[in-house]
């Protein structure tokens, strides 16, 4: 086999909708090579690992393995081809043991039956050949995260795989099950194999890759050797595009702390530490950007504020003086913590109620419609006229079903919801994702106005343009921990956007 | 009260559960299947009436009562297909259809009882059926001869099936896929695995064995369908898959139990006893093993996560 590339794409291009999600990708990849592929959330890499695995088809373009076109019919071709993929939430199946998790779908058969004899040895010899010392007849049920994902590597090598595209692998392992999976990396690498490692932090992709890959919005930035860029230039390849949206944010006083967070930490269901020991405070009238690339941390932070988890033993929040982190959603509405979810329309709605339920949701019960308990109809239509003028949603009748609005129209609901409530403090989740610019234009003005009014605001974005334009100061969420960014404009973006990935300022 | 539990254990209740067991087990032995896969599949008692009814009607026309169980086969598997196309590809919601199923199955076993057989309530007609079969070797041993001996075909076959049926469960790659699509289908679908073919055919197995179950309903001993026929005996073969998680033999174990009360309300119907509570026995002891195999739940309930 004296092909350079084992595997190449030809102007792949892919849109959903009018995103091109895709756009011209043209990718090498040296055989027997970690190949890291590096870009911002919806940067495109998930797109494209999904057309190499045939999850998508590609509109057009094509895929060279070993010199050759491939054209796949069904994910198992995509296998049968060679590449395997270990998905970022795992594919394994509850219930069964490890080994019949990797022998699913490519038994080794003996005549009807399954030849468990053999399929039992072909994976005790991979685990053997690989260091993946498996409890293979213990029910995964229970098994560590680090454990399931070498069940993940073990079942793609089982099918036959020599590429492996390991999709963010380090986003729920511990630091300990990050040393693990690299050096399982490296020994794939010696034994012939070729890594495919998807990742948006940059301190691994330093650490592991002998080739780097940069997508931003759809595109192919370039490949480049980890001895040519450092830290700095490939952030600044990562996000940096050009700022198109300002907003006209005039500089006010801040007053006196209405939230102060102390050691705060959470844990998800799967009891892996999420949030780990932040601080910070707000003050009145003050707007408090937290930036940062998804699944840092962020959504455990706001849930955990607005009381829909609990955090662990020794966290404090306090509110105005008052340690609150015991209460629930209900008791946050009666301090006047508003929320505006990141879900909008799995939990910041109900998409088959009318508008006006949807305005009320949430406050019927926090202050009530009176009386207590019976609805007054004009009360709350009145309120959500109310909601719908001043916050210039776009609909027929306040009867109508929220799921029949646009999402920007939503968001401008869901938003003038709770800011119409006289809240002190307002916890906003990506409060302009995947809404037009003129809708975001008007959110962020509200959003500055009330501010001025003296609302707190703590909000949790993806979109760091969106950080800078509006916070008064900047955090940066990475890995569970909380780092400041300065004060707006204190930080350029691509300084901000280094923090984002791990990097620290004076490396 | 010693007659009560002298009756428990007399070898004519074992003999009569042995026997009433037998629809449950040759449905189960495909419907597993379809729970493993899972489908919760509430129209099984109509399949079960209406393939009773074409059994018959399969007999009575050749005279002949393997005819008549293929009469039942095909029309479970008809049943299943038309189930499948309305559940899995017009999108209809699965238990809407299986009341609509059940509902329709009744009436229309009833229509058609007046239609052909010119009868109404029950059709005793000149047909073949399943006789019962003296076997030699178990004719003169105590106890398991009463029990065992003198049964029909279709008894004989029905634990052979759920054998079967375990084997292909948990020795064949078929098996294992079905097994791991309900564990979590989109992990089955990235290795492979046709989710929507592994449904067809298991929806279609348990066509053809509910279709079988029908036969001994109206054929075994005696050619006859009366309205109702069934009464639940397709819900007891649902209950026995859920009860025993789509395992065969679990299942099956279970299916015994229910059929062992329904034997009881046999035995104990010659005492001087209300037959209406003694009636409720096989209803009442699907309640008592529900709970009990669900009892550890309790904690959980109220979970929102569940």
């Amino acid at each position: 086999m004296s092909f350079d590339y084992i595997l190449e794409t030809r102007d792949i291009c892919k849109n959903f909708g009018k995103l091109a999600a895709n756009d011209r990708i043209s990718l090498k990849i040296k055989r027997n090579t970690i190949h890291s592929i590096v870009g911002e959330n919806g940067a495109g890499k998930s797109t494209l690992m999904n057309i190499l695995t045939n999850i998508h088809k590609a509109d057009s373009g094509e895929i060279l393995i070993n010199g050759k076109e491939v054209k796949f019919k069904s994910t198992i071709d995509a296998a049968r081809q060679g590449i395997g993929m270990v998905y970022q939430e795992f594919m394994l199946m509850k219930g069964f043991t490890s080994f019949e998790n990797i022998i699913v779908g490519f038994e080794e058969k003996k005549g009807i039956a399954i030849d468990f004899k053999e399929s039992r040895k072909k994976v005790e010899r991979i685990c053997d050949e690989y260091h993946f010392p498996l409890p293979l007849d213990t029910l995964i049920d229970d098994l560590p995260v680090s454990v399931l994902q070498q069940i993940e590597i073990v079942k793609v090598l089982y099918r036959g795989a020599e590429i492996i595209i390991l999709d963010e692998p380090t986003s729920s392992l511990t630091p300990q099950g990050i040393r693990g999976l690299f050096s399982a990396i490296r020994a794939l690498r010696d034994l012939g194999k070729t890594v495919l490692f998807i990742t948006h932090k940059l301190k691994e992709v330093f650490e592991i890759s002998d080739e780097i890959s940069v997508l931003r919005d759809g595109k192919l930035i370039g490949t480049y050797q980890p001895s040519d860029v450092n830290p700095q230039k490939l952030a600044n390849l990562m996000v940096g595009r050009e700022v198109i949206l300002k907003a006209n944010k005039a500089p006010h006083e801040v007053g006196e702390t209405v939230l102060k967070v102390d050691n705060l930490s959470v844990y998800d269901k799967d009891g892996i530490e999420r949030v780990k020991g932040v601080s910070f405070d707000i003050k009145k009238g003050e707007i408090l950007g937290i930036a940062g690339v998804a699944g840092s941390g962020q959504q455990h932070l706001s849930e955990a504020l607005y009381g829909l988890t609990r955090p662990k033993q020794g966290s404090s929040i306090e509110f105005n003086g008052e340690e609150i982190s015991r209460g629930n959603p209900l008791d946050r509405h009666k301090n006047r913590i508003g929320y505006v979810p990141q879900d909008r329309i799995g939990s910041g709605c109900n998409v088959n109620g009318t508008i006006w339920e949807n305005c009320i949701m949430g406050y019927h019960k926090a202050r009530g419609f009176d009386p207590p308990w019976l609805l007054n109809y004009k009360q709350a239509h009145d309120f959500s006229r109310k909601v719908v003028e001043d916050f210039d949603v776009k609909i027929q009748t306040i009867e109508d079903r929220v799921g029949s609005l646009s999402g920007g129209n939503i968001q401008k609901l869901i938003v003038g919801r709770e800011f119409s409530q006289q809240n002190i403090l307002l916890i906003i989740e990506d409060p302009t994702r995947g809404i037009d610019v003129g809708a975001i234009e008007y959110i962020w003005e509200k959003l500055l106005d009330f501010a001025a009014q003296g609302v707190s605001v703590l909000m949790i974005s993806h979109d760091l343009n969106e950080v800078m334009q509006l916070s008064d100061r900047i955090m940066v969420m990475y890995d569970g921990h909380l780092y400041n960014a300065g004060n707006y404009l204190e930080l350029t973006e691509e300084q901000i956007g280094l923090i984002m990935m791990g990097g620290s300022l004076h490396e | 009260m010693t007659e009560y539990l002298k009756a428990m254990i007399n070898p004519v209740t074992f003999s009569a559960a042995f026997r009433l067991g037998t629809p449950l087990l040759i449905g189960l032995s495909g419907y597993c299947f379809s729970n493993k896969v899972g489908i919760l599949n509430i129209a099984l008692e109509s399949f079960m009436m209406i393939s009773a009814f074409f059994s018959l009607l399969g007999s009575y026309l050749f005279l002949n009562q393997y005819i008549g169980a293929l009469f039942g086969i095909l029309s479970g598997i008809v049943l299943s297909i038309i189930y499948g196309i309305l559940v899995f590809h017009l999108g209809a919601n699965g238990l809407i259809t299986g009341v609509g199923f059940n509902l329709s199955g009744w009436g229309l076993t009833t229509m058609l009882l007046v239609a052909i057989f010119k009868t109404r309530g029950a059709a005793n007609v000149d047909a073949s059926y399943f006789a019962s079969i003296d076997i030699p070797f178990l004719r003169n041993i105590p106890f398991i001869s009463d029990v065992f001996n003198n049964q029909t075909i279709l008894v004989y076959i029905s634990p052979m099936l759920i054998l079967i049926s375990y084997f292909v469960m948990y020795k064949t790659p078929f098996g294992l896929r079905a097994r791991g699509i309900g564990l979590n289908s989109k992990a089955a679908e990235t290795a492979g695995i046709r989710v929507i073919r592994y449904q067809w055919v298991s929806m279609i197995v348990s066509g053809a064995t509910m279709g079988l179950s029908g036969a001994f309903i109206s054929l075994n001993t005696i050619a006859l369908f009366s309205e109702n026929m069934t009464s639940g005996r397709g819900f007891l073969v649902l209950a026995s898959a859920m009860v025993g998680k789509g395992n065969p033999i679990i299942s099956m174990l279970v299916a015994y139990v229910f059929s062992y009360f329904e034997a009881l309300t046999f035995t104990w119907s010659s005492f001087p006893i209300n037959t209406q509570l003694i009636q409720m026995l096989p209803y009442v002891a699907v309640l008592i093993v529900l709970f009990v195999t669900n009892f550890k739940n309790i904690k959980n309930a109220g979970d929102i996560d569940q």
